[in-house]
């Protein structure tokens, strides 16, 4: 791998190695053809030395094989116009990817996108800085402090562009002068006191629908407005009760077990329903610790008793009632039912609560 | 190698011996190392005479080569079957 081999022609060759050796050339491998011939092998600098201090005028020296490392060494030399082109391209490319190159401001407002320009350009951040030197948290602080009517602004670098996705906040007076609905309901009275009704009584809103909206002026929407809210919660019940009776013999098997193997009579369950009692201890009776399992089998059946739900139903609707009430908050209950639905075993009691607030909110 | 040769002549049991004062390993059979080689006066595959500085040494044998020669010491591999000294 990281020797020359090398022939050598001529005559007196033992000379030929006493005078290598003496040079301080070191020789390996060195094996004899024939009488005028000789194979020899050797590093790149004793093989230099061969040609610098030895006499190779009377000897034919021909390589026969260049190990792994000098064919490399040798390549890289007549090449290195290309490695040195290659390794340039490489640093090149990785210094280049330590600066920004784009910068791309997101957001719908031209105005907003050259003012934010000129700000970075302000602070520095322009394409060509180095991407360490942007601190991209403090960047975004400082665009915020400077322009309080944005929402938020978010920096992010992908490879080398950076961008900066700026978000506008909603007009505040749009916002905080209408009035909204704070939750689902029929609407039943409105008394607007200023600004524009957007819904009439009987219509059904939700959660948010704009009600009142601020008139022109500039002045706050000012109104009270009345509506029907419902609140529901579900009770469940089993409608059907089961009675167990004995009605048979009792039978008791006992298994004893030692040393990991069962003595006894095996339990054979015939029975169609059945209770079991099982009790386990230890016989101390014997010389070594026997334990025992004493089994207990009654003979019984369940009846199924039916219709049950009306013995228990006002307690349930209370329950009902209860989880609703729990959930209201404000205005007045002005009607209360409960619907019954039947699946299968389960009965469900949903209890309502109708209640009037008011719901308009800024 | 010097080093590691001159350890092993020093704690094993093959046969050493002392050549005229230079110190010669012989792993008979298989290779031999002598420590004060001057210069190759013969060599083939079947015979090498070596110059020390108190004489001669002659190594017999078959498809013999030198593993190793520089100014100090010299390594033939080979079938050795014989060494003597002059």
């Amino acid at each position: 791998m990281f020797y020359y081999k090398v022939k050598i022609e001529g005559l007196n060759l033992d000379r030929f190695i006493t005078n290598c050796v003496k040079n301080g050339i070191i020789l390996k491998n060195v094996r004899k053809k024939d009488r005028k011939t000789l194979i020899v092998s050797l590093n790149y600098t004793n093989l230099k030395k061969l040609f610098a201090k030895v006499d190779t005028k009377c000897y034919n020296i021909t390589l026969l094989k260049k190990g792994l490392i000098p064919l490399f060494r040798e390549n890289i030399i007549k090449r290195c116009g290309i490695f040195a082109g290659l390794t340039l391209g490489i640093i090149a490319v990785l210094f280049l990817s330590q600066i920004y190159w784009r910068v791309d401001i997101n957001c719908d407002n031209t105005l907003i996108i050259q003012n934010m320009s000129n700000q970075l350009i302000d602070a520095g951040i322009s394409p060509g800085v180095k991407i360490s030197n942007v601190n991209l948290d403090e960047l975004e602080v400082l665009l915020l402090n400077n322009n309080p009517e944005l929402a938020s602004v978010s920096l992010h670098r992908e490879g080398v562009v950076l961008k900066v996705d700026v978000y506008e906040a909603l007009p505040k007076d749009e916002k905080q002068y209408n009035l909204y609905s704070s939750a689902n309901a029929i609407i039943t009275k409105i008394v607007v006191i200023n600004g524009q009704q957007m819904v009439n009584e009987g219509d059904i809103v939700k959660k948010g629908d704009l009600l009142v909206q601020a008139s022109s002026d500039g002045k706050k929407a000012v109104a009270v407005i009345f509506g029907k809210v419902y609140i529901t919660a579900d009770e469940e019940f089993n409608k059907y009760t089961y009675n167990v009776e004995n009605t048979g013999e009792e039978i008791e098997f006992i298994n004893l077990e030692f040393a990991g193997f069962t003595f006894g009579k095996k339990k054979e369950i015939t029975f169609k329903e059945y209770e079991q009692v099982v009790t386990e201890g230890y016989i101390t009776k014997f010389l070594l610790p026997v334990k025992y399992k004493k089994t207990l089998i009654k003979e019984s059946e369940i009846n199924i008793v039916e219709n049950v739900f009306s013995d228990y139903e006002d307690i349930i609707k209370q329950n009902a009632y209860d989880k609703a009430f729990s959930l209201y908050d404000s205005g007045k209950i002005i009607d209360t039912w409960y619907n019954i639905k039947e699946r299968g075993d389960i009965i469900t009691v949903t209890a309502v609560l109708e209640i009037e607030k008011i719901i308009s909110e800024d | 190698m010097r080093d590691v040769i001159q350890s092993v002549i020093d704690s094993c049991d093959v046969d050493k011996t002392t050549l005229s004062g230079n110190k010669c390993l012989v792993l008979v059979g298989c290779a031999v190392y002598l420590d004060g080689c001057s210069g190759i006066i013969t060599f083939t595959e079947n015979e090498i005479e070596l110059k020390t500085k108190k004489g001669k040494v002659f190594i017999k044998g078959e498809k013999m080569y030198l593993k190793q020669i520089t100014k100090q010491d010299i390594i033939v591999k080979g079938k050795i079957n014989s060494v003597t000294v002059e």
